[in-house]
């Protein structure tokens, strides 16, 4: 079980109606097991329309989809897959629906019918675990972008999935209520080996994923590790995305003849690498 | 706007607040129909001790039940008065020219009165012991058995306890909203009555529309997290039905022989 492929899309087709343009079109992609992948591309390429389709929110016209091999379109394996798959979406506020956060984290769990006692259990820990100790009784309008998605979290947490999904699930935080989520995320995803599918238009974030993959209008234009995609300008410029300051910081540099080393892309080893630079001079 | 948030929970560690809510809502009930008993004001005396007597284990400050009873007792004076000047038996008391004062219509105004007045004493008291998560779960689990026959029990529970999760949201939306159009030179508070309706219309519009849009992500957000009806679920809150709590209702009923030996 553990080897095999978390998410595989084979050649999926999806319009939201009949005569409608087709949002996504002979889409294929492959997430393997405890892999961190960004996905981003300009509105409307279809991400979230992805998304959707792999936890079978939505059901694709042609192709299919397998999560963990089960597939998203068998009736009796859309339990399994909801479980498997944790989706964390855009807005902190419409996600939440109950009126504390312990009756909203043990919201997943009452649904497959877990029985009382390991729920309780379960809820504490991820209570815990999404560092909302003390929030217990808290009512989520009393609380801050951030605690309200690691909430939504926290009730995914519960459920032990193997596959987390964000849907730009920091874009409406403060920089403190994304730098909170985000660092969640990554320690599930070293702790509880969890696969996190992160869809972003946050550089940075993409700069966290061990790979990335840029969608333009349905299709994947380019798929690989975030240092290599963002060196070609061309597809982003396609796909509508700016290179990260790091990046261009680099460029910029080097045509001025200073070297700095290629791995250095997120912020912190951008600036180690400058200081190391200051250090020679 | 946020003083005037539903149900005024008061916590605490009480008997009252740590009994079953099934047990307090049935009781309640079981009061009202006790009540029933009584036909003459006397004969309500132990259901005013009972009240009483539940109203002092409960130990919140009595200043918390009269701010909750400030209304009630316009609308209990009220009745009285209604039913006295209304039924025209037995002996005159007072010989008003145009409105004369029967015995009868005395006694009835007040066993009527004390009955409402009693009745919204308890009640208060239910809310003011229970969370209204713990009052939709009680009411989702004593209609459960009517689900059969097509009384959407669960369905009503899940509706009212989301309710409850959004309506501060929309009150803090709606504060956001009129700020916005206050900006824009606003006025809800002036003009005539027809100018002030007319200026809720940019307010409410706005507010309706987002409510949609959230019940629209709110219904996709729960089918991802695999809710598919009342079906196979189960509960986090777990109610546990003690003795303590079939004693309550065994008091309930003892007050009930008490007012029908009262009875005139
Ligand atoms: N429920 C829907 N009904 C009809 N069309 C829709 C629906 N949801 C999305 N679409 C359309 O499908 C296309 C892809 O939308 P999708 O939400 O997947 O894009 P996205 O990449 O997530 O964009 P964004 O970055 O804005 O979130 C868009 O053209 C959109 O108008
Ligand atoms: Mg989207």
């Amino acid at each position: 079980m553990a080897e095999e492929t978390a998410v595989q899309v084979n050649n999926v087709t999806y319009r939201y109606a009949e005569g409608a343009p087709s949002v996504l079109s002979g889409l294929s992609l492959k997430v393997e097991q405890n892999e961190w992948v960004a996905i981003t591309g300009h509105n409307g390429s279809g991400k979230s329309t992805l998304a959707r389709l792999i936890n079978g929110l939505l059901l694709p016209e042609h192709g299919d989809i397998l999560v963990q091999g089960l597939n998203s379109a068998s009736e009796d394996d859309k339990v399994h897959i909801r479980r498997k798959v944790g989706m964390v979406f855009q807005n902190p506020d419409n996600q939440i629906v109950a009126p504390t956060v312990q009756d909203d984290v043990a919201f997943g769990l009452e649904n497959t019918g877990v029985d009382p006692q390991t729920m309780e259990k379960r809820v504490a820990w991820a209570i815990k675990a999404a560092g909302l100790a003390g929030l217990e009784h808290a009512e989520p309008h009393n609380l801050s972008g951030g605690q309200k998605q690691r909430v939504a979290i926290a009730g995914i947490l519960a459920l032990k999935p193997d596959i987390l999904v964000l849907d730009e699930a920091t874009s409406m935080l403060d920089p403190l209520g994304k730098k909170e989520v985000m660092s969640l995320a990554g320690r599930l995803h070293k702790e509880e080996n969890v696969t996190v599918i992160s869809i972003t238009h946050d550089l940075e974030e993409v700069l966290r994923a061990d790979r990335m993959i840029v969608m333009n209008q349905g299709v994947v234009t380019a798929d690989g590790k975030p240092d290599d995609v963002f060196r070609e300008k061309e597809i982003l410029d396609r796909a509508g995305l700016e290179q990260p300051f790091s990046v261009r910081l680099r460029e910029e540099l080097a045509r001025r003849e200073v070297v700095i080393p290629e791995n250095a892309v997120s912020e912190k080893a951008m600036v180690s690498a400058l200081c190391r630079l200051k250090h020679k001079t | 706007m946020r003083s005037m948030i539903l149900g005024q929970y008061v916590q605490g560690d009480s008997f009252i607040h740590r009994m079953d809510p099934r047990a307090k809502l049935t009781g309640l009930f079981l009061f009202l129909l006790v009540m029933f008993l009584a036909n003459r004001p006397a004969a309500l005396i132990p259901a005013a001790a009972f009240a009483c007597f539940v109203f002092l284990m409960t130990r919140i400050p009595v200043r918390y039940l009269l701010k909750g009873l400030k209304f009630i007792a316009i609308m209990v004076i009220f009745l009285f008065l209604f039913r006295m000047l209304m039924t025209r038996e037995g002996t005159v008391l007072l010989d008003l020219p145009w409105l004369p004062i029967y015995e009868e219509g005395v006694r009835d105004g007040a066993v009527f009165a004390g009955r409402l007045f009693l009745l919204m004493v308890m009640a208060t008291v239910l809310t003011l012991t229970t969370t209204p998560i713990e009052l939709t779960d009680a009411l989702e689990r004593l209609f459960k058995p009517l689900q059969r026959l097509g009384v959407p029990a669960h369905e009503l529970a899940l509706t009212m306890s989301i309710a409850l999760r959004f309506i501060p949201t929309l009150f803090s939306e709606m504060e956001k909203i009129m700020k916005a159009q206050m900006a824009r030179g606003a006025s809800f508070s002036d003009g005539s009555i027809v100018k002030r309706i007319k200026a809720l219309i940019p307010l409410l519009v706005p507010l309706i529309i987002q409510s949609f849009r959230r019940a629209e992500e709110l219904a996709v957000a729960m089918e991802a997290r695999g809710y598919a009806g009342s079906e196979g679920r189960t509960r986090f809150r777990q109610m546990v039905w003690r003795a303590s709590d079939t004693r309550v209702l065994f008091t309930v009923v003892l007050t009930g022989i008490c007012i029908f030996a009262l009875r005139g």
